[in-house]
């Protein structure tokens, strides 16, 4: 076989490369045009700058980490107090995860927060209004709320609220107070979502749902409260999601630096590939733009305007008689007699059909097997 | 690689002569050397230190040849596909630039230009730049084994190539030599 030696190889390339001449302001123009491009700071290359910088930024991300989920449930604060409409005696307050935790939602950045767990000093005691407000509160209770809240402020912190409220009035009253309900909303700015009501029948019931600012909530709520009308149910929750939106925000900002580079790398790509390379990256990185915003804004409207729903039924109405008349044990007892007796007769009624039609099978059976046998008896004589 | 005169001074007439060898075209090469260097120096963090460093300046200068190319289709309206080595244009020097040539750097071009560019940028790679079979492989981002395949199979056409017969040699020459 034959082939060409490497050094006759590498003579013959330098030949042919020697014969191009080596321009001399080739250099010059090279730095010349590294002079007309923008300064870009050097990356630090040194291994231990690196490793110190991802220690510093793992150890803050722990410190974020612990501090936002750190066992600590009072930033998510509920409130539900169930009361009786007839009086009251039957109230209770649930806190929100079965924590001891609680912050009211008008003071959720103090340290400490009152509660009432028993019966309202305040003056709206008794058949309407009878739920205290929540910054009357009485019994003492340690707070840690907005903790992992990152250096937001009470001006900057965002809670996420929302109530409802179930009135029961006299007879005819149900539109009035819807019509009074709304007025109250529009008095504190807020406005109506929704609204649907059942004039039909002997009972009826009616339901508005209202967005407010959230600085209007509570004034909204006392003002619900100070109608005509029984209170039979009121909850009231409030969520801060002060880092869930500080978080997003700085998830955007890194983003849209992080697109800033992509587009800077894109305008000076020079291949197909490179150019298709770093568009995906820009598209890729958009989308999660596009998406973070939405989710941001989404919280921004939550927690700018607050949710309240407020349902009016009458007296009358079989659900507000089911939930608010209470039984003595006898009645209780002939109470649950009569449904078991009910329960029962409704029990055979119901399987009477099946059980006839296994008679009428049986009885064809037992008709069939009589004339065999009369026929088998007959042969056999 | 602190400073780029230096990094110039050292390596720029060599990435420019293999820019040349690739294109066969001075200007081009000119620009596609230039066009490497500034590419080298805004990456200039992520090159590596050592040996490496090498393969990943001419790495750049073969990209700059094939972002070259690839610039000169678009205006021809001419594409090249994904492979950019395989469609390198035949722009050999021109007649008046090829009389001032020495005859054998006439020759060898000449035999040069009938390879495909598949196998001839590793042949300028391996035999100009002496760069060894690793950094070309890093410099065309192939498989070292595809590198070998590649320098084997251009060393065979050239071997066939009449205009090199004076310096090619049967293996029982070689042995004897050895």
């Amino acid at each position: 076989m034959s082939t060409i030696r490497d050094e006759d190889l590498t003579r013959l390339l330098d030949e042919a490369a020697s014969s191009y001449d080596v321009p001399e302001h080739g250099p010059a123009e090279v730095l010349a045009a590294l002079a007309d491009q923008p300064a870009r700071p050097p990356v630090v290359r040194r291994r231990w700058v690196q490793l110190s910088a991802a220690a510093v930024v793992i150890t803050a991300g722990a410190v974020f980490v612990a501090t936002q989920y750190g066992g600590n449930d009072a930033v998510n604060m509920k409130t539900t107090t169930a009361q009786r409409a007839d009086g009251g005696a039957d109230r209770f307050t649930s806190l929100g995860g079965g924590d001891q935790s609680y912050a009211p939602l008008d003071t959720q950045s103090e340290s400490v927060a009152t509660l009432s767990m028993g019966t309202a000093a305040g003056g709206t005691s008794g058949t309407r209004g009878a739920l205290p407000p929540i910054a009357q509160t009485t019994a003492q209770v340690p707070v840690t709320a907005a903790v992992g809240a990152p250096a937001a402020d009470e001006g900057d912190s965002r809670v996420v609220k929302s109530g409802s409220i179930a009135l029961v009035v006299k007879d005819k009253r149900v539109s009035p107070t819807l019509t009074a309900v709304q007025q109250a909303a529009r008095a504190e700015g807020g406005y109506i979502a929704s609204s649907s009501s059942d004039e039909y029948g002997e009972t009826p019931s009616g339901e508005v749902t209202i967005r407010v600012p959230v600085a209007k909530f509570e004034n909204l709520v006392a003002k619900v409260r100070g109608l005509d009308a029984k209170v039979r149910t009121a909850s009231t929750s409030g969520r801060d999601v002060t880092a869930a939106y500080s978080d997003l925000e700085s998830q955007l900002r890194t983003l849209k630096a992080t697109r800033e580079r992509f587009l800077l790398i894109l305008s000076k790509t020079k291949t197909i590939s490179e150019i298709l390379t770093v568009q995906q990256r820009v598209d890729t990185v958009s989308g999660q733009i596009d998406k973070i915003e939405g989710q941001r804004t989404l919280l921004a409207n939550q927690s700018d305007l607050s949710t309240l729903t407020v349902s009016v039924s009458e007296e009358g109405d079989p659900v507000v008689k089911a939930t608010t008349k209470p039984r003595s044990g006898i009645a209780e007892a002939f109470h649950n007699a009569v449904d078991g007796f009910v329960t029962g007769v409704e029990a055979i009624i119901s399987h009477s059909g099946r059980a006839l039609l296994w008679l009428l099978c049986l009885g064809v059976v037992a008709v069939v097997m009589r004339s065999g046998w009369r026929v088998a008896r007959r042969r056999m004589v | 690689m602190d400073d780029l005169d230096d990094w110039l001074k050292r390596d720029y007439a060599k990435a420019y002569r293999t820019a040349c060898l690739v294109l066969r075209n001075a200007d081009d090469a000119e620009d596609a050397v230039q066009e490497a260097f500034l590419r080298v120096w805004r990456f200039r963090d992520a090159i590596p230190d050592g040996a490496g460093r090498t393969a990943w300046l001419y790495r750049v200068v073969v990209n700059a040849c094939i972002s070259s190319v690839r610039a000169s289709a678009s205006r021809t309206g001419r594409d090249d596909g994904a492979d950019a080595l395989e469609g390198l244009p035949d722009n050999a020097p021109e007649p008046a630039v090829r009389a001032e040539q020495s005859h054998l750097a006439a020759t060898i071009e000449a035999a040069m230009a009938e390879l495909p560019d598949h196998l001839r940028v590793p042949l300028i790679l391996r035999f100009y730049a002496g760069l060894s079979e690793k950094e070309i492989a890093t410099a065309i981002d192939r498989r070292p084994g595809t590198v070998k395949s590649r320098l084997y199979d251009a060393r065979q056409r050239l071997a066939l190539d009449p205009r090199l017969a004076a310096w090619v040699h049967t293996d029982e020459v070689l042995e004897a030599s050895r």
